[in-house]
Order: C-alpha cells, then structure tokens, then sequence
C-alpha cells in the first residue's frame, strides 16, 4: 500500500496485498505476452493465407479451467489466513463482525470485553462532519487527537445516513449505519494521519474530514486540559 | 376490393421521419438503438470530461458541489442504463435476427415499445436538470437513507426513480422478445450447437435480464412509495436491506453488460484469424457459467457495511470463483489467434484493447474480492479504476469492436481504416492514461464521489493524468465521429457488399444493408459456421465448370 502502514491491522492487510500483487503480475505477464505474441507472430502477411481449422484442444482447455482455480483457491486460503490474523492480533473478535444495534447491549458488553483499552471516544457522524467527545465531555471536530501507542477503541454511530470511517494508515474502513454501532481499535506512534468520510452522504461529503492526530502523553495530557477550560 | 390508386410520390423528409417513428422493423429499430445510445454516450461522456476538469488539480471550483453530486450521478446512470447496456441491446436487435436467419424479431411492436420506452425514460432522468431543480444527486447506487425524502427532497430523485423503472420495463420486455426469437424463429438446421456465439451470449444475458431486474424495480417502487406516499419499507428496517435489492441486479448487472460484448469478440476473433472460435462449446458454457455465477457474488459490495462474517467469507469464494470462467474466454481468445492469420484490422485492434485492458480489470477484481483487501480500498478510486477497467476497457471496447465490424453491414459502407486505428491508439492510450492513476489514487486514500480535495493530499499528479487521459479519449471519440461523418453518412467510403470480412455466420450472407425482409429465401443451415459452406459452394459453383475437382 502506499499510504505506509502505521497500525498492526494496516501492517496485515498490507502483507496481504503484496502477495497477491505477485500472483497478479504473473497472471498479467502471461496473459499480455501470450497476446502481443499470438499477434505478433501470427499476422497476417499474404492475402491467401490459410490456416489449418482447429476447433479446440479438449487437453488445453481443462489445463486452464484448472490452473485458475487452483490459483484461486491459494489467493482464497492467503486471504482467510489474513483474516485469522487479523482476529489473532486481539483487535476484536472477527474483523467484520463489530457493527451492532445502537441498544444492542450484548454486543456492547462483549466489545468491551474483547480487548483491554486505554482510551474509548464517542464519535458521532453527522452530515458534514465527525464529532468526537471524549471521557472527559468535551467535543471536538474534524480531527481526532489521541495519546501515542495507546489502544483506542472508538464507538461510532451516525446521528442521519451512511457514512464510513477510514483513515488508510490504520488499517480496514467500516461503514457507519444508522441505528447501529461500529467499532474501530487501534494503536498508534505519534504523527498526523489522514482520513475522510468514505461513504456518499450528501452535499458536502468531501469536506467531511476525519483525520487523527496521535501526540505523545505529555502534548496530549496538555491538549486535554486545555480543551477541558474552553 | 376496389383499386384505390395511391399517389406514389418520392417520399419526402416528413415521410422518412414518420417511417422512422412508427417503424417495427428490428433494424430500423436497431439503428435508431445505435443513434440515441451513441448520444447517451457522448453526454454522459461531457459530464464525465467536467468531472475530469474538476478533479485536474486540487481545490478547482468549475462546478459547485451540488452538481458535481448530480454530474457523477448522471454520469454513471447515464452510461450504464442508457448507453451500455441498450447499445448491446440495439446491437443485437440488428443482428440476431440475421444471424439466426429470421425475417424479424418474434414481437415486432413489443421490440418498438421497447426502444420508446427506454428514450421516454432518457428524457425523463436527464430531464432532471430541467425541472425540480435538481437532478438525482445521490450517486447511482442511491443508498438508503440518503436517497429517502428526508435527505433528498428533490423531485429530481423522483424522476430518476421512475425513469429506471421504465428502463427495466423496457429492458425485461426486450430480454422476453431475445428469448423468443431465439427459441421460435431459427433458420432450418439451427440446431443448439450451431447458434452464433453472440447470439449465445445474448441468450445467456436475456435470462440474467429476466431474473435481476424485477428485484431492482421492486427496490426502486418501495423506495418510490416511501418517498411520496409515507410506506415504511426502508426507513425503519434494516439499512442494508436496499444494498442488498440494489446489487442483487447490479452486480449481474455488470456481466449483462459485459457478456454480448464478449459475445462480440467471440465473433470478431475468429473472422480475423481466419479460424473456429476456440473451444465453441465451452465458450458457451462459460456464458452460462458466468451468468449463473454473476448471481452469487452481490455481497461482495457490501464487506465493509456489517454483514454477517461466515456469509462474507461464501461471498468471498464465489466472487473469486467467477474468474475461472473468465480465464477460459481469454486463454480460448488467445488460442483462437495463435496460428491464425491475424489480421489487424480495427475490429480486431479493438477486441485487442479489450483483453489487454480487461485482463486488469479482472485481476483487481479478484484482489478486492479478498475482504482484508477491500477494508482498504472500498469505494476509494481503485475501486473507479477498477469497474472502468471493466466497464470501459471492456465493454466499450468490445462496443467499438462490434460498431466496426457491423456498420458496413447496416450501413452498407466501409468505415476508414486508417482513421480507425488512430481512434483505437489514442483511445488506448488516453483510457490507461485516465484510469491507471486511479488505483494509485485509491492506494493513496482518495475516496471515490469527493468534489474537490486538499492540495496537501499528494494526489496532484495522478488527478492531472487522469484528466490529460480522459481529453485523449474525448479527441478519439471525435474521430470515430468524423470517421463516420465522411466515410458513412458522407458516402466517401468503399462499398462494403455482402461479405467484406469474410464472415462465418448468416448476416454476411444478405445484402449490406439487408433487405426490409432480410432474406429473399430462408437460408438452410448445414453447420456452425454457414458462411464457409455458402462461400465454398458459390466458389464451387464457379470453378465446376473449369475443373471437376470434387469438394472435400
Ligand atoms: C470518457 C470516459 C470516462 C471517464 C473520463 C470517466 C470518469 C469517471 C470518474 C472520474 C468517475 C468518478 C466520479 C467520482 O467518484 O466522483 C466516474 C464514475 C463512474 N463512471 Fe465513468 N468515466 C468514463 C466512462 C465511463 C463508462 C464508459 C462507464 C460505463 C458504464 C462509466 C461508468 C461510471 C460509473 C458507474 C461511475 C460511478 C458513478 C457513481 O459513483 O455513482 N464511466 N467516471
Ligand atoms: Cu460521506
Ligand atoms: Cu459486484
């Protein structure tokens, strides 16, 4: 990815991805070269040529109904793998299953208890923008800042319709419903990471930012209280 | 009865103008496909060059937001309901009944009511601009809730709603008109394994048609009724339920719009290399396959937005499952060229545009299919690349492929072939100038659908190819036009006759443009590919006086 992968979860998807770009740049070298050779080579250069009338190979055809699906199953299982993986780091429970009924308070008791965190945010997606109020009821928006290498876990719901988080240095984006919660962990070094709505909401979607701002614990403690005398 | 004598005078413009309008001719129909989703396309392509001027640098304000929401819209909508998917259908109106040797469609007025009620809702959608304000704004896949009243109070979405009913109207009544013909109106000795390959795809398409579509013209009547008469379909329930009606059509929707034009390729492939289409039959039955498949994969447009993990995982396999198929065209297309006599005429550069290009499509397909993966590039402009590597490097391409090989039989005139090949290269180029920034672009985090973006994103450079690119295709587009203005309409061009490219199958056999009724006598059918048997006998017949040589 070019976005350099900050998080752990960003860092899997990340090692995933370059697989795969292997495999596809075998599948697209032999399939261009088989091309531009077959053209090549055999163009036309009399007006009469004739060739000979093959109709097919029984022998050649199941050589490549087979071989893609043998490399389709091995992109599969590195796939599934990664997807274990991602459950592996702790992050939460199954990489996708951490969208649940705002009042679903099974879910919110097993989100809580799936991974120890240092800091959970309430986000709230509104058309236009991201609101985040902290532990310590303060709001603040457009851009989320948290202490450095600390698990954060933000619980988000959307106040309209859809939008999505996403900032690509942290890894996998997930849809805001509304009606629903999500959920997003991550732990991160200090730096400034982009991120905007990734779902179209409407008028001013573009506009509709999420970057986070990561400080180590001294800045932030002093952001904090700062924020706290507003 | 008694002999009323009637004037026949030389008929005028306004005569001309009604026979076309009141035509059930399938290729009077066909032509006037071809014409109105050509003009589809061209608008659909301005607002896509505005986009384009939009996004050339960051923070450039030539359109407000508000119709940059309506231009991607109606870019989107445009091209695939009003320009891909009813220009394969006028293409196959032209030609299927020529291919299978019939004198018309089996319904000839459905067919008309068809193609009216496809430009009924044209005007309608477009209309948009006009009255209400506003046009659609809530992209094409117009997701709850934001397309609901509350969100989108805009006539505009009413409109746009009730012009993609008509197109699915329009579209099942032309699917159950394919099937039909197809099924009742074959030349003698068509047997199965001798229907044309394109008619094949068409088959496989027509029923992909009739399956998909009423689940989205439900959707979109729900929504409708939601919208004006207070139902509760969707505001209440679960937010993925209209995700899941919209992609259950569009994604079949996708191979609908590609499968005729492999269809085309399938066609065009083998005139080209002077042999067989590689493996017949199981290039039919990879169609098939596709269009079973191309069910089963929906959810993969919905991996980020909370669905059950374990049915993820199912969506997963059979989305990379379907590229098996897929594989089998392009290897049996490459087969069918190797030791061929491959002639590079533009028909074939076209359907080499097309395997060179869809070959990343596919590819990307695959790769985002891998959830992990798509976490990170859902609707970002990979995902734009991607489905324009598919959409544009595919379909249009095999569009272009087809209008060159078939317009000197419709037309009965030559396009320019030189002309041609500069319309293909600077297609080429622009097309992977304009769209191979975009996967960088979407690696680098640019959501798809955003007005305008920072300048201290990084994506100045990409953005500017792209726009340079998508100019490139315009001017290519421009001359395919000037191509046909001159060498068509202007009649410049060489007179094309019944068989200019040595044709396998049965429209080659009729006059270029075919008669009102196609064929003086219907054509009997001895194998798959009639043309080489009709030529070799008219040959025969030739020579049989000279020499007895008998036939092998
Ligand atoms: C002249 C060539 C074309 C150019 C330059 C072009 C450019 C673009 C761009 C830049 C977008 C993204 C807009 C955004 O997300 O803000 C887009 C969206 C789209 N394009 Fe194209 N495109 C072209 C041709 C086509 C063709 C032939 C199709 C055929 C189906 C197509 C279908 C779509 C669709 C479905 C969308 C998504 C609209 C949405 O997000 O609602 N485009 N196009
Ligand atoms: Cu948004
Ligand atoms: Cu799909």
């Amino acid at each position: 990815m070019l976005v350099p992968p900050v998080s752990q979860d960003a860092q899997v998807i990340n090692n995933l991805y370059l697989i795969l770009y292997v495999f596809s740049a075998i599948v697209f070298i032999l399939v261009e070269g088989l091309l531009i050779f077959s053209v090549v080579k055999f163009r036309r250069r009399a007006a009469n040529d004739a060739p000979v009338q093959v109709h097919g190979h029984a022998g050649l055809e199941t050589v490549w109904t087979i071989l893609p699906m043998v490399l389709v199953a091995v992109i599969f299982l590195f796939s599934v793998n990664s997807m274990g993986q991602l459950q592996a780091t702790g992050t939460f429970n199954d990489p996708l299953n951490h969208v649940h009924g705002v009042n679903d308070q099974v879910a919110i008791k097993r989100v809580s208890e799936a991974k120890k965190v240092d800091v959970v945010i309430n986000v709230t997606a509104r058309q236009w923008v991201w609101q985040f109020k902290y532990a310590d009821g303060f709001i603040v928006t457009q851009e989320l800042v948290v202490p450095e290498n600390k698990t954060v876990r933000l619980d988000i719901v959307s106040a309209d319709v859809i939008h999505a988080w996403w900032v690509p240095a942290l890894g996998g984006m997930i849809y805001v419903n509304p009606g629903e919660m999500s959920h997003v962990w991550f732990n991160a070094p200090a730096g400034m990471y982009y991120g905007q709505c990734n779902v179209f909401c409407g008028l001013a979607h573009s506009q509709m930012l999420s970057n986070v701002k990561v400080l180590p614990q001294a800045d932030y403690d002093a952001w904090v209280a700062q924020q706290k005398t507003k | 009865m008694a002999s009323v004598s009637i004037p026949v005078a030389k008929p005028g413009l306004l005569s001309e103008i009604a026979g076309w309008l009141t035509t059930v001719d399938h290729k009077k129909i066909g032509v006037m496909y071809l014409v109105s989703t050509f003009f589809f396309f061209l608008l659909s392509g301005i607002f896509a060059l505005i986009i384009r001027l939009q996004l050339m640098a960051p923070g450039m304000k030539i359109v407000d937001q508000n119709v940059y929401n309506e231009l991607f819209t109606m870019h989107g909508t445009g091209m695939i309901f009003l320009f891909i998917i009813p220009m394969l259908v006028g293409l196959g109106n032209y030609i299927i009944p020529l291919q299978i040797g019939a004198r018309d469609m089996a319904f000839p007025r459905i067919n008309a009511l068809s193609f009216w009620l496809l430009i009924f809702a044209g005007i309608v959608m477009e209309g948009g601009f006009l009255i209400g304000g506003t046009a659609s704004s809530a992209a094409w896949t117009a997701y709850v809730p934001l397309s609901t009243k509350q969100f989108s109070p805009q006539s505009g979405m009413d409109i746009w709603l009730f012009g993609v009913v008509l197109l699915g109207i329009s579209s099942t009544l032309g699917a159950v008109n394919f099937l039909v013909t197809i099924y009742t109106m074959r030349a003698p000795g068509m047997t199965m394994w001798r229907i044309p390959i394109f008619t094949w795809t068409m088959i496989v398409t027509a029923g992909m048609v009739l399956l998909a579509t009423p689940v989205l013209t439900a959707a979109l009547i729900m929504l409708i009724t939601d919208r004006n008469f207070s139902t509760q379909f969707f505001t209440t329930s679960n937010p993925r339920l209209w995700q899941h009606m919209f992609w259950f059509y569009s994604h079949p929707a996708v191979y609908i719009m590609v499968l005729p034009a492999m269809g085309i390729l399938s066609e065009v492939i083998p005139v080209f290399s002077r042999k067989p289409l590689f493996g017949f039959k199981v290039m039919v039955l990879s169609s098939i396959l596709i269009g079973v498949l191309g069910f089963t994969t929906w959810v993969h447009h919905m991996f980020v937005s909370g669905v059950d993990p374990l049915v993820e995982r199912f969506f997963m396999f059979t989305t990379m499952v379907i590229a098996v198929p897929t594989g089998v065209k392009m290897f049996s297309w490459i087969a069918t060229m190797w030791k061929g006599s491959v002639s590079l005429k533009t028909p074939l550069l076209m359907c080499i545009g097309f395997i060179s290009t869809f070959v990343i499509g596919g590819i990307t397909g695959v790769i985002q299919g891998a959830i992990p993966i798509d976490m990170q590039v859902h609707n970002t402009y990979w995902v734009v690349a991607h489905f324009h590597y598919v959409l544009f490097g595919g379909s249009v391409f095999g569009i272009f492929a087809g209008l060159y090989f078939y317009l000197p039989k419709i037309t009965g005139r030559m396009l320019d072939d030189k002309l041609g090949k500069w319309h293909f290269a600077l297609m080429f180029i622009g097309f992977n100038l304009t769209f191979f920034p975009m996967h960088i672009l979407g690696l680098e985090g640019m959501p798809r659908r955003i007005a305008t973006y920072a300048a201290d994103r990084g994506w100045d450079i990409p953005n500017l190819i792209a726009t340079i690119g998508a100019f490139t295709i315009a001017f290519s587009v421009l001359i395919f036009m000037i191509n046909f203005a001159i060498y068509i309409l202007g009649r410049k061009g060489e007179v094309a006759g019944n068989d200019p490219w040595e044709g396998a199958t049965l429209e080659w056999a009729t006059t270029s443009p075919p008669a009102v009724y196609n064929f003086a006598r219907t054509p009997v059918v001895e194998s798959d590919r009639p043309m080489i048997e009709l030529r070799a006998k008219a040959a025969g017949a030739k020579s049989d006086s000279k020499t007895s040589g008998g036939s092998h």
